[in-house]
């Protein structure tokens, strides 16, 4: 394997992950060697953060070993995981903002004291200071934590796991929200991190970054062990293909919908840090894709589009006229609706019945001289309950007590009782089972045959090139590829979405 | 099997409704405090009760809205008083029972508003907006009114002394508004968009509701029955100091929680504050009936909220165990 004499700190054996019923990931061996910088790849939803979750002790195995310096490990919380040695720099940097650097380090650790029994708080800051030192780190550690960048929070991460003495440390997207000389000093600090003999495993969506400063590759796809190899058995292409290449599963094939005017048109769209100078149009009956990774900016169109975010510059225009969306309210008026990402959070009231739910947003118009009109109500939601076969359901009892599926075809009703011309559909099937999925797309396809407008963002490749007529793709709130349904191809989008080739083809008509 | 299965439905359906607890709490104290003093079950008794509670009743039904809301008011009090002032002086100026109610529920609204629009359009914390306003109005009163008492003569006193049908008058206007505040609660859309609001704000927001002006009318609601309070109130005593309705906020906000409606916001029922505070009415009421000295008034009512918390906690496992 050419690792030969490194020494293995890590190693995980055919490990599975179940959530009740639903395998989350199955069978996954990783390892990782002293010095090395060890990427794990794999679309979102591959199964990426669940194993790295069951390393840092965050979640329990359902099955499978893990050895940390050959010795068997059980894990019980983070804490167990980081006196064993491993550390983690999370995604979304989670510090305590009103404590100073130093008390961040000593979080869950024992403080040094003095004789009297107070803390010592110059020691504490020695050793700080010490370890910002290893990393070449100019860092004030008096200095409250709110103060500071998103770049130095995660170095105060790395500064945690160094000062616990991790033998690996795991990076989960560290640059997505850095600057390119951020990046690069986070970079410089990998390196020096590796030459110490500290194994590090590197998630990132970034092939260019990738290929840069990391060893070996582990590639996972739908919770599966796809490869691993030294970097050069790989290339961009063939980790591409790699990390989407499931077989076109085909979910769902699409009716005959006549695609008609321009509906909606967004010309040069811009929100400050979210996306810039975003250019799109959907038309009667068309189903228009949008891919890309996590943090793209997809959904922050869907809700500058829904007024829920504040746009900066740019035209939107409805049948041809200019429009400027305010509120949810305003939008919903002007018939966009958007089905949100989060939908326990953004879609549900879940204190409140089945039928209060779907009502909720049409209420106004249920109501005569000021009174709901129960009987009207009632018809509505029943009919939609019908409509959309939700199940076990009646539709006075609690939202909270219906499947993920269910709720979702709750909250989707909710937006289709306002008859909207204009749908944005925001990760319309994440997290329900296949038998709910095909109901949302066949109601998709009929909603485009109606000559709706539909918007669909979605991670999930299959969905969109099966149930798109046109499918735009992001890469950090720009557009970078824009296909037709035929010419459209996994790789193709998956290269565009990780901001590697410009693959904006326009149509040639 | 059947009628087993049907009984625990029922009473699963029972235990669902959040102010069972306090209703079965206070039947219970009816039979106690009737088999141990021959005064309480009697019509006067039972009148007194509904009188006394009145005041805090009224302004435990609006505040409820508030409750739901997820928010809290704690200048109701404050509020109270400043209206009570205002209904004074209005009437022994014009001479006119329905002039004084107009001007304190007026100005009531008015407090309502400026709570409202600071809490939903400022985004400030509802607790520190209103505990500065319940000092400021607070403030104010004791500036311009002072130490001095204002008398109300007997013959302007019909709404807390007189009598219609042998039942004193203010438990009409406390009934009819619980039953105004059924009615906006179950059957506006205002009222199905505070619940909403209160369970889940971000989903609101995002199905469109109109978040800041429910807010501010849930705050004006709250202030117009404190005017309202406020006229019954000086009806009621008869005469006011500076500092009248001192800490009643604490009371009315004890009166919606006893009656099950979530601190949290979301889960409650119109029905919640009026169980609540009618309870609150009960023990205070039967305390002095069984001669238990009037020290012991804060003891008690604290037990009794920790009792009613810890209850709900109970009813709320049941009811998750039955879902699961």
């Amino acid at each position: 394997m050419g690792t030969g004499q490194k020494e293995t700190l890590c190693e995980m054996k055919q490990i599975t992950k179940c959530f009740d019923k639903v395998t989350a990931i199955k069978d996954i061996d990783f390892e990782i060697y002293a010095g090395e910088v060890h990427a794990l790849m794999g679309e979102n939803g591959a199964g990426k953060s669940t194993l790295m979750k069951i390393l840092y002790g965050y979640y329990s195995r359902t099955s499978g070993d893990v050895k940390v310096s050959g010795k068997e490990v059980h894990f019980n919380s983070t804490h167990d995981a980081e006196a064993a040695g491993i550390g983690m720099v999370p995604q979304e940097i989670d510090l305590f903002p009103e404590l100073t650097v130093t008390e961040n380090l000593f979080v869950g650790r024992k403080r040094p004291r003095k004789r009297w029994g107070g803390f010592d708080t110059g020691k504490m800051q020695e050793e700080a200071r010490e370890v910002f030192e290893k990393l070449d780190v100019n860092l004030d550690v008096a200095s409250q934590v709110k103060h500071l960048s998103v770049a130095n929070c995660q170095m105060i991460e790395i500064a945690r796991a160094l000062i616990r003495q991790a033998k690996v440390i795991i990076f989960d997207e560290p640059t997505a929200s850095l600057t390119d000389r951020e990046t690069e000093r986070l970079f410089k600090v990998i390196q020096e991190l590796k030459e110490a003999g500290v194994g590090v495993v590197y998630i990132s969506h970034r092939l260019e970054e990738i290929f840069r400063i990391c060893d070996r590759i582990t590639v996972l796809r739908d919770g599966r062990w796809v490869a691993s190899d030294v970097i050069s058995e790989f290339s961009q292409d063939k980790l591409v293909k790699l990390m989407v290449g499931r077989p076109l599963s085909q979910l769902f094939t699409r009716g005959v919908s006549r695609i008609g005017n321009t509906v909606l048109s967004v010309e040069g769209l811009s929100s400050d840090g979210r996306f810039s100078d975003v250019s799109f149009e959907i038309r009667e009956g068309e189903v228009v894709g949008m891919a890309g990774l996590i943090g793209a900016g997809r959904s922050e169109i869907g809700q500058a589009l829904f007024g829920v975010l504040p746009v900066a510059s740019g035209v939107v225009k409805i049948h041809g006229k200019e429009v400027h969306i305010k509120s949810p309210e305003d939008a919903m008026r002007k018939k966009i609706v958007y089905l949100p990402e989060e939908r326990r959070s953004q879609g549900l009231i879940l204190p409140m019945s089945i039928g209060s739910n779907i009502s909720l947003a049409s209420l106004g118009s249920l109501t005569r001289y000021g009174f709901v009109n129960f009987k009207k109500e009632k018809e509505i939601s029943d009919r939609y309950i019908h409509t959309l076969s939700i199940r076990g359901a009646s539709v006075d009892k609690p939202v909270s007590q219906l499947s993920g599926g269910n709720q979702q075809k709750v909250v989707v009703s909710k937006i289709m009782v306002r008859e909207p011309e204009i749908l944005i559909l925001d990760e319309p099937t994440r997290g329900i089972d296949i038998g709910a999925k095909s109901e949302i797309y066949k109601l998709i396809d009929e909603l485009a045959g109606q000559g709706k407008a539909i918007l669909l963002i979605s991670s999930e490749l299959p969905e969109v090139l099966s149930m798109s007529d046109r499918i735009l793709v992001m890469h950090e709130g720009k557009l970078t590829g824009e296909f037709d349904k035929e010419e459209a191809t996994q790789e193709k989008i998956g290269l565009a979405a990780s901001g590697v080739a410009d693959g904006r083809q326009i149509d040639t008509d | 099997m059947e009628k087993k299965k049907s009984i625990n439905a029922t009473v699963i359906r029972l235990l669902l409704r959040p102010s069972t607890p306090s209703l079965v709490f206070s039947i219970i104290l009816l039979m106690a405090f009737s088999a141990a003093a021959s005064g309480f079950m009697t019509f006067d008794n039972i009148q007194a009760i509904l009188v006394q509670t009145v005041v805090i009743g009224i302004m435990a039904i609006a505040l409820n809205f508030v409750i739901l809301l997820g928010e809290i008011d704690i200048s109701v009090g404050s509020q109270l008083a400043v209206c009570a002032y205002a209904f004074g002086y209005v009437v022994t100026w014009t001479d006119s029972l329905l002039l004084g109610l107009l001007a304190a529920m007026a100005g009531g609204g008015i407090l309502g508003l400026i709570n409202g629009l600071l809490v939903a359009k400022l985004n400030l914390s509802s607790f520190i907006v209103t505990l500065a306003t319940q000092n400021v109005l607070r403030g104010i009163l004791l500036v311009y009114a002072g130490g001095g008492a204002m008398n109300l003569t007997a013959e302007h006193r019909a709404l807390g002394i007189g009598t219609f049908l042998g039942i004193n008058n203010s438990v009409y206007v406390f009934l009819l508004v619980f039953a105004v505040c059924a009615v906006l609660s179950r059957h506006t859309t205002w009222g199905r968009d505070v619940y909403a609001i209160g369970g889940n704000r971000g989903a609101a927001g995002m199905a469109g509701l109109p978040v800041a002006s429910t807010y501010i009318r849930a705050y004006m609601l709250l202030g117009i029955c404190c005017g309202l309070t406020g006229g019954i109130f000086l009806c009621q005593i008869g005469q006011l100091q500076a500092a009248i309705a001192n800490g009643y906020e604490m009371r009315v906000i004890a009166a919606v929680a006893i009656g099950g409606t979530s601190m949290a916001g979301g889960r409650g029922s119109a029905l919640s504050p009026l169980v609540g505070s009618i309870l609150i009415g009960i023990i205070l009421n039967g305390m002095s009936v069984m001669a238990v000295p009037s020290t012991f008034e804060s003891l008690v009512l604290g037990a009794i909220i920790l009792l009613a918390v810890a209850v709900d906690a109970a009813r709320h496992k049941v009811v998750d165990k039955h879902y699961e």
